[in-house]
């Protein structure tokens, strides 16, 4: 009995499934009045096996049996009405269901579309219409793929084809264009695609298809992406600057090992040098307390070197070096620029050694120091001497030569005050002899005479002068002195010939150490080439010999001549000894006027330019030595 | 001698200003009229004839020197008695001062005797010059008088020509020479030969 009971219940849930499908598609209200035909149909289409069954057993039953079996029909019944309504209620909900969901396929942000297997729309949402922006009469039976940006229609159809096999990828981003109604531009919109297939009854596959907007997505994607790569790049040269900042600090390194090296050695050297030298070189404070010294100087002074460290510099000269003012002074000039003295210096015996000082002063770890090389002038003063006695000599003879070719010119200037203190003398006598004698005429001859008379006598005595062999002294002399009488022995002959002399002095020079006959020689000898340089002149035009003094460098005497200018030759040649373009004189002069010059501690040089004229200038330090 | 020399003027072109004064002052002394300048130039240009003068000239001067001074002079047709003066000056130089017609040329100092003595001598022969010079204004004021033929014809009788021959280079007739010779000797008032020989030499006609 359990087992028939069991069939039934197949047959019914049978029965069940079959009008639960048909269910979905039927109209509600036939659907009872269906069922009951049908299934009196079935009843009569399974009669005869039925009876067969029945009509072999029931004359088997007893009434007992015979009145179950009814029971058990009549609550079969009743279940089946009970199942029935079961089913109608199940239908009215499940129609709920579909309406719910109609409405929420339409009202879905997402688009959806249902593709048939050959890929055409079959259905869509609002969304989808919206996102196409095409109607949906439009849409259905269209390929998807037309509407697919070119580029990713092949992606699509692999994807197409992978969901026809059952085997979807998960998602697909595709690019889309849609012709913007209002305007001529075609936006491009991403979208993800997510797919699933199911199969229908008649075999045929139906894929569905959501379709998500990821433009803004993709935007932000494609922003982050720029905004990474140029990220990327900043990083990448700020990496490759760091390298090369880190390949220039090796660099730098490396020089700062090799000065550190070289400069070990530069102070080994230096020390060396220090230790060796001949000259003695002291280290002072900024006060002149030595810190320092080396060999040389020890035995320069006679001191130990411990005895000399801490002693005062000043202690070991004559005058002193080191006052405040004059490191004042020092200060005040520019550094590493040495100084130099002339002083004379106290050995420990009592000598006095002359000595010569180069004094700088330098910055070590930022307090002041004095260096001073100190050179023994014992030797050298004796030799400067020796030149200087020889100098005299050649200058005096080279004077005597010079006075000679000066000879007519001298005897002319004293002839003419000669001349005329012989005639003033006769006309004296004549007044005198007169019946009255005109004593005022006679006295005012007189003092004539005795003029002139001095002024031959001046002339003697500048001569005299200039021949003297004096032992070369030099005095505080004025320039200006000198050139008057330079000037006034060539008077004559710059008269005789035209020539103009002009002088510039400069009145602010002051008076200047030297040997006023040798300069004088020097005036002279510079003053008569300019006077034979324009006598060469032929052209009849201006002579003029002009002298200028003034102040650049120490005294500078210019005599510059308009003559006709030298030819580079004789640039060439003019200060060498012996050189000569005239036909009397030695070729000494200008010779020995450098040496005059240069023994003053001066320079002497010339310009020229042929057709314009001459200048030599000698410049004379101020602060000469006082030797 | 002194009368004459009042009458005279001496002038002094020295640069050396003291020499020049000194000079001055003894010629004053001796009475002479002086007349002093200081270059060449200057004597060029304020110079006035006198009657009789001398001319004390220093040789070595800057601008224009003695001897230039000279040559001017003699281009000028200014002709006196030049004394030369100098310091010191060569026997180049006074050879030609004296080629071109210096009286003396002195060595300062000079000596006051030989100085008195040049100025004599240089007064005396600018009377010379002067009376030379009115002989030779006369004779050429004669010869003046000729006709071109008459003074081509004194030429000929000068240079020693008789009547015959004259005729003979000028291609006329002896007698045409003669009426020539009688119309000069009227016009020259000459009676002699030598006579004519002197009117021709001092009117410079050869």
């Amino acid at each position: 009995m359990k087992g028939l009971a069991n069939e039934h219940n197949f047959a019914t849930s049978n029965l069940l499934v079959i009008n639960h499908k048909e269910l979905m598609l039927m109209n509600p209200s036939t659907d009872i009045d269906n069922l009951r035909q049908r299934a009196e149909l079935e009843r009569a289409n399974h009669r005869e096996s039925l009876i067969a069954k029945s009509s072999a057993d029931i004359g088997k039953m007893t009434t007992d049996e015979i009145q179950a079996l009814v029971y058990e029909l009549q609550v079969h019944q009743i279940e089946l009405v009970m199942q029935n309504e079961e089913l109608i209620n199940t239908q009215q909900s499940l129609r709920k269901t579909e309406n719910d969901y109609t409405r929420i396929y339409d009202l879905a942000p997402i688009a959806y579309l249902t593709l048939s297997q050959q890929g055409l729309i079959q259905q869509a949402n609002i969304a989808a219409t919206t996102l196409f922006n095409l109607s949906r009469e439009k849409l259905l039976n269209q390929r998807l793929e037309k509407l697919i940006h070119a580029d990713d229609q092949d992606a699509y159809y692999l994807f197409f084809r992978n969901v026809l096999k059952e085997q979807p990828s998960t998602y697909l981003t595709i690019r889309i264009t849609n012709a913007n109604q209002y305007s001529d531009n075609i936006t491009i919109t991403y979208l993800e695609l997510k797919a699933t297939v199911d199969k229908q009854e008649n075999n045929e596959l139906i894929i569905y298809l959501a379709l998500k907007d990821v433009t803004a997505h993709k935007v932000l994607e494609d922003t982050l992406d720029c905004i990474n790569k140029k990220q990327a790049i900043e990083i990448n040269q700020q990496h490759s600057d760091l390298l090369n900042r880190q390949d220039l600090l090796n660099l730098k390194t490396a020089e700062i090992q090799d000065l550190h090296q070289s400069s070990y050695k530069l102070k080994e050297a230096s020390a060396h040098i220090f230790n060796v030298s001949s000259e003695g070189i002291v280290m002072l404070s900024l006060l002149g307390v030595i810190e320092s010294t080396n060999p040389a100087a020890c035995l320069l002074f006679g001191y130990s070197e411990a005895e000399l460290v801490g002693m005062s510099f000043n202690q070991l000269l004559i005058t002193p070096l080191f006052s405040k003012s004059s490191i004042n002074l020092l200060q005040n000039s520019q550094n590493n620029i040495a100084s130099s003295y002339r002083v004379e210096g106290l050995h420990s015996n009592g000598c006095i050694v002359p000595l010569s000082l180069s004094l700088v002063d330098f910055t070590l770890e930022q307090s002041e120091h004095f260096a001073i090389v100190i050179r023994d002038n014992s030797l050298h003063l004796q030799q400067e001497r020796l030149e200087k006695a020889h100098l005299a000599e050649i200058a005096h003879m080279t004077r005597l030569s010079l006075i000679g070719s000066m000879g007519s010119g001298i005897a002319h200037q004293v002839n003419q005050p000669l001349t005329a203190i012989s005639n003033y003398s006769q006309a004296c006598i004549q007044l005198i002899k007169a019946e009255q004698p005109d004593l005022t005429k006679l006295s005012e001859v007189l003092s004539k005479t005795y003029e002139q008379a001095q002024k031959a006598g001046k002339i003697i005595h500048r001569m005299k002068d200039l021949a003297s062999q004096r032992t070369t002294s030099r005095t505080m002399t004025s320039i200006d002195t000198l050139i008057e009488n330079a000037v006034n022995f060539c008077a004559h002959e710059c008269y005789q010939d035209n020539i103009q002399v002009t002088l510039e002095l400069n009145p602010n020079i002051p008076k200047i150490a030297m040997d006023s006959v040798q300069i004088e020689q020097v005036l002279l000898n510079l003053i008569r080439n300019a006077i034979d340089a324009l006598k060469e002149q032929v052209k009849e035009s201006d002579k003029t010999i002009s002298i200028q003094t003034q102040l650049n460098k120490g005294l500078e005497v210019r005599v510059k001549d308009n003559g006709p200018g030298l030819t580079d030759l004789q640039k060439e040649k003019i200060l060498m000894p012996f050189y000569t373009s005239k036909s009397s004189g030695m070729g000494m002069g200008l010779s020995i006027s450098r040496s005059i010059i240069e023994a003053h501690g001066g320079t002497i040089n010339f310009n020229s330019k042929l057709g314009v004229g001459t200048t030599f200038y000698f410049n004379l330090p101020i602060h000469g030595e006082s030797l | 001698m002194k009368a004459k020399a009042l009458a005279a003027s001496v002038y002094v072109v020295d640069d050396e200003i003291d020499v020049l004064d000194s000079i001055s002052i003894l010629l004053d002394s001796l009475g002479l009229n002086v007349k002093c300048f200081t270059s060449a130039e200057a004597f060029l240009k304020n110079y006035q004839p006198s009657e009789t003068e001398c001319l004390i000239l220093d040789v070595m001067m800057p601008t224009m020197s003695g001897l230039d001074l000279q040559t001017v002079m003699l281009q000028h047709g200014i002709s006196m008695p030049i004394i030369f003066i100098s310091g010191h000056s060569g026997i180049p130089e006074s050879a030609r001062a004296f080629r071109a017609g210096a009286v003396h040329f002195l060595e300062k100092p000079f000596d006051y005797d030989q100085l008195k003595e040049c100025i004599s001598e240089a007064l005396r022969k600018s009377q010379e010059y002067r009376d030379d010079f009115i002989c030779k204004r006369k004779a050429s004021v004669l010869v003046q008088q000729l006709t071109d033929r008459e003074r081509e014809i004194l030429i000929l009788i000068t240079q020693g020509h008789a009547n015959k021959d004259i005729a003979k280079i000028l291609n006329i007739s002896t007698r045409t020479v003669e009426a020539h010779r009688f119309h000069i000797k009227e016009k020259t008032q000459a009676t002699s030969l030598a006579e004519l020989t002197t009117l021709v030499i001092h009117a410079q006609l050869n």
